[in-house]
């Protein structure tokens, strides 16, 4: 019986893993609004960012804009929740990169998937190691770099410490001993009283208490801003990681 | 002096039987109520002498018994018997909770206990070599202990809100005091040197709605032992023992505080009463592997322990299977949260 269950909750987690998790791709990956990249180079990144995404199950996206009325991180919230409403997607993995020449601001995003892999600091690694070759201009380069980048990450593991391989065994072998040590520990027999078994309720109560006021001390601690890098949240409700900065 | 409860119908031997709870021929099935016995052995107090010689009343036969013995079976005929001498005078006890499980249904607790042993060893389980089993009323002090607790200490409670950029912690401390009359009733200490404290201590608690005044006729057919401390000299352990219940008494009425630090303890303890009570204990002797290995069961409930062989094979099992299933789940998590299952 015990078996049986345990069988049935196996294929029901299975069932489970083949109908999730999927997300279909985009065709087009650059969107060089800006045009700051000649369509060779288009052409190239196309076929790059294809490749290593369809590796990962993750659209890589390059959008690079010139408007003076957008804000770099909006725009990239805006920009996923057009794209994934067009493909009628619940939810959808992408990794993102958009650079607003205007302000001259660069902003790093990944949803689903993407943000698994690559959270607010390995975003922000990303950044910095792309930035030398925005700010000269380099930026067929900086875009190259930033889709090896990715792929690097991706191959590796999740960036939250108990998705990681490491990490999941210590705490199975901590949880191992612990179990079995309490066998071992409780073979000879447990102690079954408490504090209760010999207490008389009838007269054990508290004769006297007294509760004293003396004083307050209020600290105070600045919110961590959600609005300077970092993820957040779009307006269609993906939520998502982030790195913000200029070069 | 040597009490033997002879059958008035037929003569053979009497002993006490724990399912009517009745003193019961096994030859004629004739039982006799208990309560109603006399109590004239009890209040009479007989010239203490160790050295002293008793013969078995039944067969005459000289009774081997060391100095601590109150009760045993005569080893030539098998009858059992009671020494008056050693549980009368300062040496009455005044409760008893006899036996609720026979021989047999010892064993059947015994084994099914082996059975459900999650890392002893395969062939220990099967507890098919009981060496010895041996019915004993094992003495035990119980004190009504009173302890009237002082206790003053700081406390804090902890609030958090927002305001603007910034996230406020409230800290308000307090002054504490508490007052407080605990009675614990009937803590047992056993009062015999050849039992182990640890042992005797798991075995607690014992059903004491059976407790019943001490008559001698229950001690027929099982082995009994005398303390070997007084009240006196066991109270501090009484103390010691109720020592943990206290604190978490006391914890229990400091509520609502973030945290409580108790800075000034005073816990003043006395005894109130104290009653000299022999309980039931199942003594099993296991042959395993050349090495014999002893267990104590409550004679009231049950209850099994000791020590059991550890197998080193299941001990390892135990461990490797719940590491790896654990292991499982959070790769499946990890896979279902979109990171790679391997």
């Amino acid at each position: 019986m015990k078996k049986n269950l345990f069988l049935f909750a196996l294929f029901f987690l299975l069932s489970f893993m083949v109908g999730g998790n999927h997300a279909f791709a985009i065709s087009q990956k650059i969107y060089d609004q800006a045009g700051l990249l000649t369509d060779r180079e288009v052409t190239k990144l196309e076929t790059l960012a294809t490749q290593v995404g369809e590796k990962w199950d993750t659209d890589i996206l390059i959008v690079t804009v010139n408007d003076p009325n957008i804000d770099v991180k909006q725009y990239t919230e805006d920009f996923y929740d057009e794209k994934i409403d067009e493909q009628g997607l619940d939810k959808w993995n992408v990794a993102m990169l958009t650079v607003d020449m205007n302000n001259r601001e660069v902003y790093l995003a990944g949803f689903y998937k993407g943000k698994l892999y690559l959270n607010d600091s390995r975003l922000d690694n990303i950044r910095e190691q792309i930035s030398p070759a925005l700010t000269a201009g380099n930026y067929e380069h900086a875009f190259e770099q930033f889709i090896a980048l990715v792929d690097d990450y991706m191959a590796g593991e999740p960036a939250n410490l108990f998705l990681q391989w490491w990490f999941q065994i210590i705490i199975a072998i901590i949880i191992g001993g612990v179990i079995t040590g309490t066998f071992v520990y409780n073979s000879g027999g447990r102690v079954t009283t408490n504090n209760r078994t010999y207490l008389n309720t009838n007269t054990s109560r508290i004769l006297a208490k007294r509760d004293d006021y003396i004083r307050t001390v209020v600290t105070k601690t600045r919110k961590p801003s959600q609005n300077s890098s970092g993820g957040g949240i779009t307006g269609g409700g993906h939520s998502h990681s982030g790195s913000r900065g200029s070069f | 002096m040597v009490i033997h409860y002879k059958c008035p119908n037929c003569g053979d031997d009497m002993s006490f039987d724990s399912e009517s709870g009745k003193l019961t021929c096994l030859s004629c099935g004739r039982q006799d109520a208990i309560e109603n016995f006399s109590d004239e052995f009890i209040t009479t107090t007989f010239e203490e002498n160790e050295t002293k010689e008793y013969h078995c009343e039944n067969c005459g036969a000289v009774l081997l018994t060391d100095a601590d013995t109150v009760a045993t079976t005569c080893s030539f005929c098998g009858a059992g018997v009671v020494i008056a001498e050693r549980v009368s005078g300062t040496l009455a006890p005044s409760l008893v909770i006899p036996f609720s499980i026979n021989k047999d249904e010892a064993v059947a607790a015994f084994k099914k206990w082996c059975k459900n042993g999650l890392v002893t060893p395969n062939d220990f389980m099967t507890a098919d070599r009981i060496k010895k089993l041996t019915g004993m009323y094992v003495p035990f002090w119980m004190y009504d202990l009173n302890s009237r607790v002082r206790v003053s200490g700081s406390g804090t409670k902890v609030r958090e809100y927002t305001s603007g950029d910034y996230i406020y912690t409230e800290t308000s401390y307090y002054r504490i005091f508490r007052d407080i009359n605990l009675d614990y009733m009937k803590v047992p200490v056993d009062a015999s040197e050849k039992m182990e404290d640890g042992l005797m201590d798991k075995l607690e608690p014992y059903k004491y709605d059976q407790l019943k005044t001490f008559k001698t006729p229950y001690l027929a057919g099982y082995l009994a032992e005398k303390y070997n401390y007084d009240d006196k000299a066991l109270l501090p352990r009484a103390k010691t023992k109720i020592q943990s219940f206290i604190d978490s008494y006391i914890h229990s009425t400091v509520s609502g505080y973030a945290t409580f630090i108790p800075e000034q303890k005073e816990i003043e303890s006395k005894k109130m009463k104290s009653y000299y009570v022999l309980l039931p204990i199942w003594m099993v002797t296991y042959h395993y592997r050349g090495k014999d290995y002893i267990f104590a069961m409550n004679g009231q409930t049950g209850k099994v322990v000791g020590k059991p062989p550890i197998s080193r094979a299941k001990v390892a099992g135990w461990f490797g299977g719940i590491a790896a299933i654990t292991l499982l789940i959070f790769r499946l998590v990890t896979f279902f949260m979109g990171g790679g299952l391997i």
